[in-house]
């Protein structure tokens, strides 16, 4: 109840905080600063005259807004908006405005921030902020840095503010703005602010135009080495639909006798005519090489930044893992289990980080989902890729079984930061070189000794 | 400074204008726009501004103490003083601010550990100070305001919005100006009214000379604080109980009590200023009151006969024709001597007043006087029967009982319940008296009983507050305790727990108003002398540093581009040799990758061994934070040249 009770303070002042700053500049914050001091020390006004200063300070702020309390600028928005932006990449987004009313816009900025979805109550009860339990008490208690580290990571950094040239009626001016997004998936548009400053300078009248918009945002992605994973072509079963396109395409060989068993849409009908028995058409057995991308989304512990480096490591390698000549499978557990293959006339590798920009962490089921996944498809493997989130017995036992089906594997194990201390290898101990420990945070540097 | 040119020295001029120290304000004004003109800057470390930091704030500790212990005038006044250091550093240093760690001891730790110091520009903060503080010094004149307008226009002058006419600016800020000249009329006259409303509220722990209200005829539990509210030292010998009088009253009226005649007169003061005589010099009994007057205001806790105050200085003092005594304008702690004389009263002579009885507890008192046949008795054995009577029949209680009540409250007491407070036991003795024809006044105060043997003195709390009759028998007015002596020991009874702890509290808040108000050394003056050595050591330690004497835009140049270390280190020009050869390193990978793919592909593995041992050198020059020694560094070059020597780019 209490937490709850916190949660709400926060929200609302978060919000009070963001109403203030996007209509107070600098020189006004200043101001408002010095007048609740002139407040607060003239109270008594016998004593000193600070007073004054709070009278004349307030009829400046109470003048300025009055100044400035109408604007409604008529425009018509057109973006020009990238398919995708990549999580900490500078992404920038052109607009094009047209002065749609009778007179010009002048002193006119521009900014655009996005959908602002505030950290959730649930969020903020499930999440303690890394290293918490260094804090003291009452930090520990209040949860004000937990909040603040949540709102850090829910933020997108905005570029800065843009000047609009001035505009005449009728005419067209283009921005760039330009954003950095902090978290992976759908960043929503709703559209751009625009402010226009009082006669003192001290506040801002804002101007919501609607635009909405949405883009993709990509995880982040590492540099990692190129990744050459030894394993052998493997018979790909029901690959005929893959067989057009994919692996040896010799597929057809010749015709035959009809043998029992044998399905009827492979029977050759023309030859049977010409040669009165059934005869069939025989097909080659397809063999290629398929690597697997497995993505652990069974988070271990709050906060889940190792999960989010984790997905950042799996795009990385789903990137990296040259399928030109061979599949690649991404398999993790969601709402369900997925697979998704991508390869030669398949979907594209980019199309993967699509998806990985969209996974989120398992909460609701076990660890134990994710193997039968992994092992209904490990005949057709040649090779793995797992990224874990944790280096438990029951993780140590999939390896196991993988190594049993004599798959070679590439561990790649990302903790939260607190975990810095070295793992045993366990059944990784053959290869060590195939076995890393991703600390979060220190992740591109972990993946360069690798 | 991010101030407009000769802002700042404005305001400081303004502040030394208002506050009397003109000539600070100009050297300071003068120091602070110097730096417009002087191209030399320091590089202050975080470590020193920290210091410069501590320093600001020890100067206004002293200020406050100083304040405090000289009751100077508001210490708000002397902050442009105390926090000059910090702006000059700003001015004369070569980062654009002060960084945050060394203002906020909250963030220092956090600040060290980064690589990026957070600054804040102190250049307008100051400005508002140097006007906070140039408005405490309550000069009451119009160029307060003006002033205070001007530098505001100025300040306000860099942020207008260009999209609109100067003029219409300045006509704007000419009608905030007007505005809020008005407002501060207006503000002012709404402080004083409300002042007055609320005067009462706020002053009600002063007993009221011209009338109180009891408790009689309230029904409930009276609590009373446990709360020390002075202190009185008797002569050495004296711990018997004693009654400090403070008000007397001659009407009663509804469970009230008031004084007929009105009006204070002042008393006579000695040149020294803090002697007072309220009668003619008599015997010499004493004793010391330490009370705290609120607002310097308040009736003064005088004994039976008291004829002379000595050692309270006040503006003034008057008196009633009732014995109350009233000071205005004395100190927070009051610490006066009392010479008084037993046995005598400095209460005007009796009136008709002082025998009336109400009507409504006029039947009571005379069935209870009738019993006591008080008439036919001598005034001397009145007061004693009265005293006997209460003692023998009635109980002390501070429970008031609603009970099946029926006459007056007062009668109520007399007759059936005989229990009640001192209240009910003064009143009644009072009326008793008057009934008997003896003129009698109800008189309030303290009754001092409880002596602390540590500090040698009675301690007065709010619960000893005590009611008592004053009778006329011999041409002298007596005290006539009528209340139980057991109401003492019930009231302590009703002590809480935590009273030793409360005490304690009490003393050091004691001793510190004693410290306060009581006779200043004169060495105290001169504590600000201390600072000196610590600014000395502060300037020395500020000045043996190298100034730089570039300007300050080289340095923000300069620092857009910092310089990693071990970027010259000889190992990159075998790295280039390597790559002249034809094996150029791929850009993800990392020097110990790309030896590592070297010895894999060339068959050339012994001009490669050395490298291993030259890389690790070079990464320790390069990423460890305690780099290398000059003579690793040496060995580091010279086998570089060695190798360059032995293989060159067609080794392979």
């Amino acid at each position: 109840m209490f937490r709850r009770i916190l949660y709400r303070s926060f929200l609302l002042a978060g919000r009070i905080k963001v109403w203030g700053l996007r209509r107070l500049t600098p020189a006004g914050l200043m101001l408002l600063a010095c007048l609740v001091l002139a407040g607060v020390f003239g109270l008594n006004t016998n004593l000193t005259l600070a007073y004054q200063a709070f009278t004349f300070l307030l009829a400046v702020l109470i003048l300025a807004l009055a100044s400035n309390l109408v604007f409604r600028p008529r425009l018509t928005i057109q973006r020009r908006l990238p398919r995708f932006g990549s999580v900490g990449r500078p992404l920038n987004h052109g607009l094009l405005i047209h002065n749609e009313s009778r007179r010009s816009l002048t002193g006119i900025s521009i900014s655009e921030e996005p959908v602002h979805q505030p950290p959730s109550q649930e969020e903020f009860l499930r999440n303690p902020e890394l290293e918490e339990r260094k804090r003291n008490f009452f930090d520990r208690t209040i949860g004000y840095h937990r909040w603040l580290s949540l709102v850090q990571r829910h933020r997108h950094q905005i570029g800065p503010e843009q000047t609009l040239p001035d505009l005449k009626p009728g005419n067209s001016s283009r921005i760039n703005l330009e954003l950095t997004p902090g978290r992976r998936g759908r960043l929503r548009l709703a559209g751009p602010t625009l402010a226009r400053l009082d006669t003192f300078g001290l506040t801002r009248t804002l101007a919501f135009v609607p635009a909405p918009a949405s883009i993709l945002i990509l995880p982040k992605r590492y540099n990692v080495p190129p990744t050459a994973l030894p394993g052998l072509r493997k018979y790909q079963p029901g690959g005929v639909a893959l067989a057009s396109s994919v692996g040896d395409s010799e597929e057809f060989v010749s015709l035959r006798d009809y043998r029992p068993g044998d399905p009827l849409r492979r029977i050759h009908w023309k030859s049977w005519a010409k040669t009165e028995k059934p005869i069939v058409k025989e097909y080659q057995d397809e063999y290629f090489i398929r690597h697997a991308l497995i993505l652990d989304t069974f988070v271990i512990q709050e906060p889940d930044d190792a999960f989010e480096e984790a997905v950042s490591v799996a795009a990385s390698f789903a990137l990296n893992v040259m399928t030109q000549d061979s599949l690649l499978d991404l398999m993790f557990v969601g709402p369900t289990a997925y697979s998704f293959t991508t390869g030669r006339g398949l979907i594209q590798a980019d199309r993967l980080l699509e998806i990985l920009a969209s996974v989120n962490p398992c909460r609701d089921k076990p660890f134990s989902a994710l193997p039968p996944l992994i092992l209904s498809k490990a005949a057709q493997l040649s090779a793995c890729i797992l990224v874990l989130l944790a280096w438990d017995l029951e993780r140590q036992a999939l390896v196991r079984r993988l190594k049993g089906l004599k798959l070679p594997l590439k561990v790649l194990v990302v903790t939260a930061a607190s975990e810095t201390g070295n793992l045993d290898p366990g059944p990784m101990s053959e290869a060590p070189a195939d076995f890393h420990h991703l600390i979060a945070g220190r992740v591109e540097e972990g993946l360069a000794r690798s | 400074m991010k101030t407009p040119p000769l802002l700042l020295a404005a305001a400081l001029v303004f502040w030394g204008w208002q506050t009397g120290l003109l000539a600070f304000g100009l050297i300071m004004a003068l120091i602070v726009e110097g730096s417009r003109l002087i191209g030399r800057r320091f590089e202050f470390t975080l470590a020193e501004y920290s210091r410069i930091a501590d320093l600001c704030g020890l100067i206004f500790l002293a200020m406050l103490v100083y304040r405090y212990a000289a009751d100077a005038e508001s210490a708000a006044r002397w902050l442009p003083l105390a926090l000059f250091l910090l702006v000059a550093a700003q001015a004369y240093g070569s980062s654009p601010g002060i960084p945050l760690g060394a203002v906020f001891w909250t963030y220092r730790r956090k600040a060290k550990a980064e690589t990026v110091v957070k600054t804040f520009d102190a250049s307008y903060p100051y400005l508002a100070l140097c006007l906070l503080a140039a408005a405490a010094a309550n000069v009451r004149t119009v160029h307060f305001y003006l002033g205070l307008f001007v530098i505001a226009a100025w300040a306000l002058w860099p942020f207008r919005s260009k999209r609109r006419l100067v003029v219409t600016w300045m006509m704007l800020l000419a009608v905030a100006g007007i505005l809020g000249y008005v407002g501060q009329i207006w503000l002012h006259q709404l402080h004083l009214w409300v002042e007055g409303k609320a005067l009462d509220w706020i002053e009600s722990g002063m007993r009221d000379p011209y009338q109180n209200a009891t408790a009689i005829g309230e029904i409930g539990d009276l609590k009373l604080s446990d709360r020390i509210e002075f202190r009185v030292e008797p002569e050495p010998g004296q711990v018997q109980p004693l009654l400090l009088h403070e008000a007397s009253y001659d009407t009663y009226r509804a469970g009230r009590w008031l004084v007929s005649a009105p009006g204070f007169k002042l008393v006579d003061m000695k040149p020294d200023g803090t002697t007072w005589t309220l009668e003619p010099g008599r015997a010499k009994r004493n004793i010391r009151v330490l009370a705290p007057l609120s607002r310097g205001q308040g009736l003064l806790k005088l004994p039976a006969g008291a004829w002379q105050i000595e050692n309270l200085p006040a503006q003034r003092l008057t008196r009633n024709l009732f014995g109350a005594v009233k000071v205005e304008e004395g100190p927070g702690l009051a610490m006066y001597l009392v010479r008084y004389e037993p046995g005598t009263s400095s209460d005007s002579p009796p009136s008709a007043k002082d025998l009336l009885l109400p009507q409504s507890e006029r039947s009571a008192v005379t069935e209870t006087a009738g019993r006591l046949k008080l008439s036919e008795r001598p005034p001397d054995e009145a007061l004693k029967a009265v005293t006997e009577y209460f003692d023998r029949n009635f109980k002390y209680s501070l429970i008031l009982s609603d009970s099946d009540r029926s006459g007056g409250t007062l009668a109520d007491f007399l007759l059936r319940t005989k229990t009640g407070h001192c209240e009910y036991f003064a009143t009644a003795a009072v009326l008793l008296l008057r009934s008997a024809g003896i003129p009698a006044r109800y008189a309030t105060g303290y009754l001092a009983t409880e002596y602390s043997p540590r500090e040698g003195r009675f301690l007065v709390r709010a619960r000893h507050a005590h009611a008592w009759a004053l009778a006329y028998v011999d041409g002298v007015w007596r005290d006539l305790d009528a209340t139980p002596p057991s109401w003492v020991r019930l009231e302590n009874q009703a002590a809480p727990l935590w009273t030793p702890l409360a005490d304690a509290w009490s003393w050091i808040g004691f001793k510190l108003s004693q410290w306060r108000w009581g006779e200043r050394p004169e060495w105290l003056k001169y504590a600000w002398l201390l600072l000196i050595p610590a600014i000395l050591i502060l300037a020395r330690g500020l000045w043996s540093k190298r100034p730089t004497a570039r300007p300050r835009e080289d340095l923000t140049a300069r620092s857009e581009t910092p310089a990693w270390p071990g970027l010259d280190s000889a190992f990159f020009l075998i790295e280039k040799r390597i790559s002249e050869a034809g094996w150029p390193r791929q850009p993800e990978e990392t020097l110990s990758q790309w030896l590592a793919r070297l010895e894999k592909t060339l068959d050339t593995k012994a001009s490669l061994e050395p490298l291993r041992d030259l890389l690790i050198l070079h990464n320790r020059l390069r990423f460890d934070p305690q780099g290398l020694d000059p003579e690793q560094k040496m060995i580091l070059s010279v086998q570089v040249q060695n190798w360059l020597g032995q293989y060159d780019s067609s080794f392979i």
